[in-house]
C-alpha cells in the first residue's frame, strides 16, 4: 500500500503509572512529510517518540508504523538520540558507532555482529552523505557537537530507513552548522519521512509542513497556520520566533 | 627477583599462582572493559559477594556431608551465574530502588555463605581464604579448571565484541537494530560472574573487583577504542599479579592484598600523571 501512514496513533493514552502523560492522541504522519515534534519539557515529547519506536507500549489506543506494531517494523527507522547521552570518556571510533546501524541482520554474522565488506561500505557512504568522510577513525570523544550529531545522523542512515527520527539534531550546536544539518535534512527528505523534536521552530518553519504540538494533548498544525496565539497556547507563554532564512545562501553539507 | 623465579621454580603452589593469575588477566581486561565503559562496576561487586553463598554451601556438603565431588568452586560458579542472572534481571526490571535490592542481595549472599561455614566442623579458616584470596590452596587441578573457563569467558567476549560494544555504547538503538539487548546485558553478567571466580584463590571475592575495574580504569586513560582499553587492560593485570606476587612473596605477606594495593597505586599515578599532563 503506497499510501498507508507511516506512522498513525489511534487514541493513544500512557502514563508512567501516575496521570496521564499523554491522552487523546490520535494522528498520522503520511510518506515523505517532513513533521517537527514541539512542545515544553515535561509535555511528553520524548514519551511519544518512545512509543513510535516501540519501547514503550500504550495503556491504550494504537500506534502503527508502517501499518504494523511498532516492534515488527522499527528496523524500517534510522533514530537519532541527542549526543548529550553519551559518556564523553566511552573509547569508541566514529567509524564503530556508525556501523551500529549494520546490526540485526540475520544469519551468522548477523548472531556475533562483525561486519563484513558491504556494512563498512554502507558505513563510509552515510558519512559521506553527511560530509564526514574523513573522520572514520577519529575518536568519537574528540568530536565537536555539531560533528557529533552528524555522525550519530550518519549511523541512522546506515540503517537504510524509510523513517528519519531525530531527537532535538539542533541542541547545542551553533546557527551556521544548524544551517547546514537543515540542508542535509532537505536533501534526506527528497527520499524518506522525517520527524524531528526540536524546541526551536524558527529552525525549522521553512522546512516541514506541519508542527506536533505536545503537551499531554497533541494538536498537528500545518505550518502555515502556526501563529504566535497557538505557540502562546502551547507554552503558555511569550515565545521568542526566530527566522533563519539568513543562511540559505550558504549552500549543501558537502564541501 | 631471582629468588622469585627461583621460587616460582621450586614451589609449585608460586607457580600454580603466577600460571592462574596470567590466565585469568586475559579475561579481566576483556570483560573488565566492558564493566568499566557499561558503567556497572557496582553490579559485578553484587555479583562477586554473593559468590561467597555458593563457596559455603559446597564447602558444607564437602566437608560436613562428605560429598567429596562437590569442589567449592563447582559452587562458586554456580552462585555466581545464578546470581549474576537475578541480578540482571533486578536491574533490568525494578524500575525503582535498584540499588537498595541489589544492595541487599550482596549482603544476604554472603550471609548465606558465613553460615554455611559456621555449620561446618573445623577451622574458620576457609572462609577468610575465599574472601581475600589463599595461593597456598590453588593445586594443579584448579588451573586445569581455570583454563577452560578462561577460554570460555575469552572467546564468548570477544566472539560478541560488535554486540557488547553496542549494547554498552547506547542499549536503546541497538534494540532499536533488533538486537536482543537485554540477553547480551545478562551474558555480559554471566562473564563478569565467571572471572570473579577465576580468581577466587588468588585475590579472593572481596578484593577480586579491584582487578577487574582497575587495569581498565588505566587503560581508559590511554584507549580510543574499546579493543585498545582490552589490550592495556589485559597487559596491566598480567604486570600486577606478577609483582604483586613477587613482591609479597619474599616479605611472607598474603598476595591478594599486595596485588590490589599495586594496581590501586598504579591507578593513581597514571590518573594523577594525565591530569597534571592536560594542564600544561
Amino acid at each position: 500500500m503506497p499510501n498507508e501512514p507511516v506512522i498513525s496513533l489511534n487514541d493513544v493514552m500512557f502514563s508512567y503509572g501516575g496521570p496521564p502523560v499523554l491522552e487523546d492522541v490520535s494522528f498520522s504522519i503520511a510518506a515523505r512529510q517532513a513533521v517537527c515534534v514541539v512542545g515544553p519539557n515535561g509535555g511528553g515529547k520524548t514519551t511519544l517518540i518512545k512509543l513510535i519506536l516501540g519501547l514503550l507500549t500504550p495503556q491504550h489506543g494504537e500506534v502503527l508504523l508502517f501499518g504494523e506494531p511498532p516492534r515488527r517494523s522499527r528496523q524500517r527507522i534510522g533514530y537519532m538520540p541527542q549526543h548529550a547521552q553519551y559518556d564523553p570518556l566511552f573509547p569508541v571510533s566514529v567509524m564503530d558507532i556508525v556501523l551500529m546501524g549494520r546490526l540485526g541482520q540475520r544469519g551468522l554474522s548477523g548472531l556475533t555482529g562483525w561486519h563484513g565488506r558491504a556494512d563498512r561500505q554502507a558505513a563510509i557512504d552515510a558519512l559521506d552523505e553527511v560530509g564526514m568522510k574523513d573522520f572514520g577513525r577519529q575518536p568519537f570523544a574528540a568530536l565537536s557537537g555539531g560533528q557529533r550529531q552528524r555522525v550519530l545522523i550518519a549511523r541512522a542512515l546506515c540503517c537504510k530507513p524509510d523513517l528519519l527520527l531525530l531527537d532535538e539534531p539542533t541542541s547545542n550546536v551553533d546557527s551556521l552548522v544548524e544551517a547546514r544539518l537543515l540542508e542535509l535534512l532537505r536533501e534526506l527528505n527528497q527520499r524518506m519521512t522525517i520527524v524531528m523534536v526540536s524546541h526551536d521552530l524558527g529552525f525549522v518553519s521553512g522546512f516541514v509542513e506541519s508542527v506536533i504540538c505536545v503537551n499531554r494533548r497533541v494538536v498537528v498544525h500545518p505550518t502555515s497556520q502556526v501563529s504566535g496565539q497557538v505557540i502562546h497556547d502551547l507554552y503558555g507563554g511569550e515565545v521568542r520566533m526566530v527566522h533563519h532564512d539568513e543562511f540559505s545562501h550558504l549552500g549543501p553539507i558537502h564541501d | 627477583m631471582i629468588d622469585f623465579f627461583r621460587a616460582i621454580h621450586e614451589a609449585p603452589f608460586l607457580r600454580y599462582a603466577l600460571i592462574v593469575g596470567l590466565l585469568a588477566s586475559v579475561s579481566l581486561g576483556v570483560v573488565g572493559s566492558y564493566v568499566v565503559t557499561r558503567r556497572i562496576t557496582y553490579i559485578a561487586a553484587a555479583i562477586s559477594h554473593c559468590v561467597l553463598g555458593g563457596i559455603g554451601a559446597a564447602y558444607y556438603l564437602n566437608v560436613a556431608q562428605g560429598l567429596k565431588w562437590c569442589d567449592p568452586l563447582y559452587g562458586a560458579m554456580a552462585a555466581a551465574l545464578l546470581s549474576a542472572v537475578i541480578i540482571g534481571m533486578v536491574s533490568l526490571y525494578a524500575r525503582q530502588r535498584e540499588d537498595t535490592v541489589i544492595s541487599a542481595m550482596w549482603a544476604v549472599g554472603m550471609a548465606v555463605g558465613l553460615l554455611f561455614f559456621a555449620k561446618t566442623p573445623g577451622y574458620v579458616g576457609p572462609a577468610m581464604s575465599y574472601l581475600f584470596g589463599d595461593i597456598l590452596l590453588i593445586s594443579a587441578q584448579d588451573v586445569w579448571l581455570v583454563a577452560v573457563m578462561d577460554v570460555v569467558v575469552v572467546a564468548l567476549g570477544l566472539g560478541f565484541y560488535p554486540k557488547l560494544l553496542a549494547v554498552c555504547f547506547d542499549d536503546e538503538f541497538t534494540e532499536l537494530r533488533g538486537v536482543k539487548v537485554k540477553l547480551y546485558y545478562l551474558l555480559l553478567l554471566c562473564l563478569t560472574a565467571l572471572t570473579v571466580v577465576l580468581l577466587v584463590r588468588v585475590v579472593g571475592i572481596v578484593l577480586v573487583i579491584a582487578l577487574l575495574t582497575l587495569p581498565a580504569a588505566v587503560a581508559g586513560h590511554f584507549a580510543q577504542r574499546l579493543w585498545q582499553m582490552m589490550l592495556v587492560a589485559v597487559l596491566c593485570s598480567m604486570l600486577f599479579v606478577t609483582t604483586g606476587l613477587a613482591v609479597s612473596y619474599p616479605l611472607d605477606l598474603p598476595s591478594g592484598p599486595v596485588i590490589i594495593l599495586i594496581a590501586g597505586a598504579v591507578y593513581l599515578a597514571v590518573a594523577l600523571v594525565t591530569r597534571l599532563w592536560r594542564r600544561h
